[in-house]
């Protein structure tokens, strides 16, 4: 089975390390997607999967196969490029055909595959253009039907929606997601939309300059995050961050004060932290409540900077004397507010994360 | 194994073609500092170093000295015609839309490939009338009939890359075509230019047929002729040695010039072709 | 869209544009026009080269005509039509070989590797060259006593004795050709490197995941797609290739073996002085040159233009 495993894996270019030593294991069948900022070595990840860059050390397999000196064409592996790379004189039909391997049938057989294969992602009509008369999303559906019939062990695909338009993008993620559940094949996707991720991943790999921050269930990462990094590059808005420093441990969790002298409790686990350690409390926007700027219960006072109708929901953004970067809240339906609006935040202890000295975080005690 | 077999024989690949593009002229050099009887002796490592030949070419008999100047003048001011006029040519032709453009611009590529043979008497009776027969301005006229089309063409060619916005902005502030040519597109197309005016140098530098048929003295050729009827010091002598002397004389300063400019002559001689 | 209006100001555009044009157009008239005219009008007339304003109208006698007997004219002298078959074989050939070799080099060329940089400028040196001194340097280099390329064949064992190269009528056009080649190459190197540079680097990467060939890819992938590239630049060199005269001149001067139809012409105006029936042939050469081109484009469907934009 198609597995894919690194270990110790290092790729270096004129001695920038861009592959820092990393070790992982894509299960068979999983959808595993790496995301991270431009730069973080994503991309390389994925040409070192499909042979196209040499690794500079550590070991690489695919199905239990070491592949390291493996050719790309005999690693079992097929890949979508971010443009598609289709060849731009060939038509659909050609293109579709031109990587795969001769089947036992012969010409007519062939012929039956990529019949069956274009008329599963509605290409039938398309089959004598070439790719400059075709749309966007039909340029994408050939490039992934040719994957297809390579009938690889492995789908790698590069940022593969990010030359779409939002609202194919969408229906492009669907359609993808329903793939993977007909084929079960191991894909391993990359992208820098942590919504992608989200809403595709079995797992997500979060990279950043060359390592793992983290890897996880979507919704693990969102709810526990392991480090700063993760915690504020997952989730949309950016998870709110305030410097803080630690005042007690407690058993419901760790009481912190903040820059402006206001005191508040994260539910997080607080064993080893010292009383006076400087922290970092998290809570993403979503978690926030307002208050009137004369409510005692609420923690945090504020003034509006300005808000966001989205319909749905406002966004509204804030600063104080606790803030450093402008927070942001996210509150359900309609609200107005003049900017200079005084009001207060209440941050529920349940809702906050907690990230001591060095940016790891406090598993917190509910999910 | 497999690759380092593989990669060997890449390499031995590589310097076969720099045998094939270097032998000839590191054989001239090595021939051109050979006098006498060396160059009977076809040996493959520089077996002498004698500048006598190189001295000979300005000992006032062959007069080579006065052939380099008469090349310099006469590729320098082709050179500085060809690029003002090409460019409001290529001003007119890349940036204004009017009917017939290409047309216009095919009609003036095909001048640039005709051969040259074809107006050669022509020509020959044109020098003649305005007098410039055997001198410098003779070769100057006539060789525009090869560079000023393609300095056309490929200032042309770049002409059009350049942005629409920046005309349009220079338009909405009431600049006239002349300020826009000289204040905003001339000082983007420098490097063009200069690509341009290179090639442009290289092309008059090196033509034979026009400067062999239109010059009659020693004292009015240009270095191409000159090397071509250059004779040795005697019958019996070989003039190989003098002839391969004045071909590296011309040539090295060509070669500074094209490793020098080499990635600018690449994307003037694409401009001109590939493109086109 | 500002400039695409039909508006006063595009008219005034317009008006300027054609003052621009006009320094150019003049000065092309004049050196290219006129003459080109001249000659043709020349060519049906008897001048001499030392007086041509005493010439007298012929028609097409230059051309063609009979005398008590015999045919005359440029298209009656077998010469003319062995120096018609001498440039048009010296065409084929010589393009043949750059082009092939060219694009042989620039797949080489284009792969990366240490010191790429500076091997591509040295392939660019006999492009640098001026064919004047390449000329010279192959008849040094193929002399038949002293040249090294004899003392190679020699020593490899392929030849017993040492080869006229410029004088036997067997080998000339080669040493022609080995000297034009030798100094042409690097232009269509050149070139197809600029065009393989400009193809999709994704899709070969896509062939190496898929396994396809290299041989299939450079046959289905890479050779469709610099094809109008190749067919503009195999354009550009036939035409070079048709007027081809310094090489020739030098390396084996009048010869009959090598003589192509511009040597037979200017041999005709210039040495021996008539003006008018070295105009008919240059006319001839002209015609010639501006059919092949006209047959080549249509055949080949190339578009010169640049008609994209």
């Amino acid at each position: 089975m198609a597995k894919v495993e690194f270990r110790k894996l290092s790729k270096s270019f004129d001695r920038t390390e861009l592959v820092k030593g990393l070790d992982l294991c894509i299960e068979d069948g999983e959808f595993a997607v790496f995301v991270g900022p431009s730069g973080c070595g994503k991309s390389t990840l994925l040409r070192l999967i499909a042979g196209l860059e040499t690794i500079t050390s550590g070991e690489m397999l695919i199905g239990d196969q070491l592949v390291n000196d493996l050719p790309p064409a005999k690693r079992g592996v097929a890949m979508v490029f971010q443009s598609y790379a289709l060849y731009p004189h060939m038509t659909v039909y050609e293109n579709l055909a031109f990587g795969m391997k001769k089947p036992a049938g012969g010409r007519a057989e062939l012929r039956r595959r990529v019949q069956d294969v274009a008329t599963t992602l509605q290409l039938d009509s398309l089959m004598d253009r070439l790719p400059r008369q075709l749309s966007g999303g039909q340029r994408q559906r050939v490039a992934i039907g040719r994957s297809i019939l390579r009938e690889p062990r492995v789908f790698l695909l590069d940022e593969p929606l990010s030359n779409l338009d939002a609202a194919l993008r969408v229906q492009m993620r669907m359609e993808l997601a329903r793939l993977h559940q007909e084929i079960g094949n191991t894909m391993i996707y990359v992208t820098h939309d942590q919504v992608e991720a989200m809403t595709l991943a079995d797992r997500i790999v979060v990279l950043n300059e060359g390592r793992i921050e983290q890897a996880g269930a979507p919704l693990e990462l969102y709810h526990h995050p392991a480090n700063l990094f993760v915690a504020r590059f997952i989730g949309s808005p950016n998870m709110n961050i305030l410097p803080a420093k630690v005042v007690s441990v407690e058993s419901a969790g760790v009481s912190v004060q903040l820059e402006d002298g206001s005191r508040l409790v994260a539910a997080v686990d607080g064993r080893g932290l010292q009383a006076g350690e400087p922290v970092h409390l998290g809570i993403r926007p979503e978690m926030i409540s307002l208050r009137p700027a004369d409510a005692r219960e609420a923690h945090l006072s504020c003034q509006v900077l300005a808000t966001e109708a989205l319909g749905e929901s406002t966004l509204v953004h804030v600063t104080g004397p606790a803030i450093q970067e402008p927070m942001s809240a996210r509150l359900d339906g309609v609200h107005r507010l003049a900017g200079k609006t005084a009001v207060r935040l209440q941050l529920p202890p349940q809702a906050c994360h907690l990230f001591d000295s060095s940016g790891y975080s406090r598993r917190r005690q509910v999910a | 194994m497999n690759v380092s077999l593989k990669s060997g024989s890449f390499y031995l690949l590589i310097i076969f073609i720099l045998l094939f593009s270097l032998f000839p002229f590191y054989y001239a050099v090595i021939s051109s500092m050979r006098t006498g009887t060396q160059l009977f002796d076809a040996s493959y490592l520089p077996t002498a170093f004698s500048l006598d030949n190189y001295w000979a070419l300005f000992d006032g008999q062959q007069a080579f000295g006065r052939n380099i100047f008469n090349s310099v003048v006469v590729s320098g001011s082709v050179v500085v015609l060809s690029l003002f006029l090409g460019l409001t040519a290529a001003y007119a032709l890349g940036r204004v839309r009017f009917r017939g453009r290409e047309l216009f611009l095919v009609t003036i590529l095909s001048v640039a490939m005709f051969p040259q043979v074809a107006v050669l008497s022509g020509m020959f009776e044109l020098i003649r009338y305005l007098g410039l027969y055997n001198r410098p301005g003779g070769l100057i006229m006539s060789y525009m009939i090869f560079t000023l089309p393609f300095t056309v063409w490929v200032l042309t060619t770049f002409m059009r890359e350049l942005p629409l916005e920046l005309e349009e902005a220079a338009i909405v502030d009431g600049a006239g075509p002349w300020t826009i040519v000289t204040r905003i597109f001339m000082p983007l197309m420098w490097p063009a230019m200069v690509t341009t005016g290179l090639l442009a140098f290289i092309a008059a530098w090196n033509e034979f047929l026009f400067a062999l048929t239109f010059t009659l003295t020693n004292e009015q050729r240009t270095v191409p002729v000159a090397i071509a009827l250059l004779t040795g010091r005697s019958a019996y002598e070989l003039p190989f040695g003098n002839i391969m002397a004045a071909s590296v004389v011309v040539t090295v300063p060509l070669i500074v010039l094209v490793l020098i400019f080499q990635r600018r002559i690449v994307s003037g001689l694409t401009a001109g072709a590939v493109k086109g | 869209m500002l400039l695409a209006k039909e508006s006063g100001l595009m008219r005034h555009r317009v008006r300027a544009g054609w003052l621009f044009l006009l320094p150019m157009v003049v000065v092309l008239l004049m050196v290219a026009g006129w003459p080109l005219a001249r000659t043709i009008w020349l060519s049906l007339t008897d001048a001499q080269l030392g007086a041509m304003s005493e010439a007298n109208f012929v028609g097409f006698e230059n051309y063609l005509a009979y005398y008590d007997g015999y045919w005359g004219g440029v298209l009656a002298d077998p010469l003319w039509w062995v120096s018609v078959w001498n440039t048009v074989y010296f065409t084929v050939v010589s393009v043949f070989l750059e082009t092939t070799i060219g694009l042989a080099i620039a797949l080489v060329l284009h792969a990366s590797f240490k010191l790429r940089g500076l091997v591509r400028a040295a392939v660019l040196v006999p492009w640098a060259i001026p064919t004047i001194v390449s000329a010279q340097m192959w008849g040094w280099m193929l002399h038949d006593q002293y040249g090294i390329v004899n003392d190679m064949l020699m020593r490899v064992g392929l030849i017993a004795a040492p080869l006229a190269w410029t004088a036997d009528d067997q080998l000339s056009m080669w040493a022609v050709i080995f000297a034009d080649v030798w100094k042409t190459t690097p232009f269509m190197t050149l070139l197809c490197l600029a065009a393989l540079q400009m193809l999709p680097k994704d899709c070969y990467e896509a062939a190496r995941v898929d396994g396809v060939h290299p041989v299939k890819v450079f046959f289905k992938v890479t050779l469709p797609l610099i094809k109008q590239p190749l067919m503009v630049a195999v354009i550009f060199r036939s035409l070079d290739a048709l007027r081809v005269f310094d090489v020739i001149y030098v390396l084996t001067s009048n010869s009959e073996s090598t003589m192509s139809m511009s040597i037979y012409a200017r041999q005709q105006m210039v040495d021996f002085q008539s003006a008018g029936y070295g105009s008919a042939a240059s006319t001839s050469l002209f015609f010639i040159v501006g059919l092949l081109t006209v047959a080549y484009i249509m055949l080949g469907k190339v578009n010169l233009g640049g008609s994209s934009r």
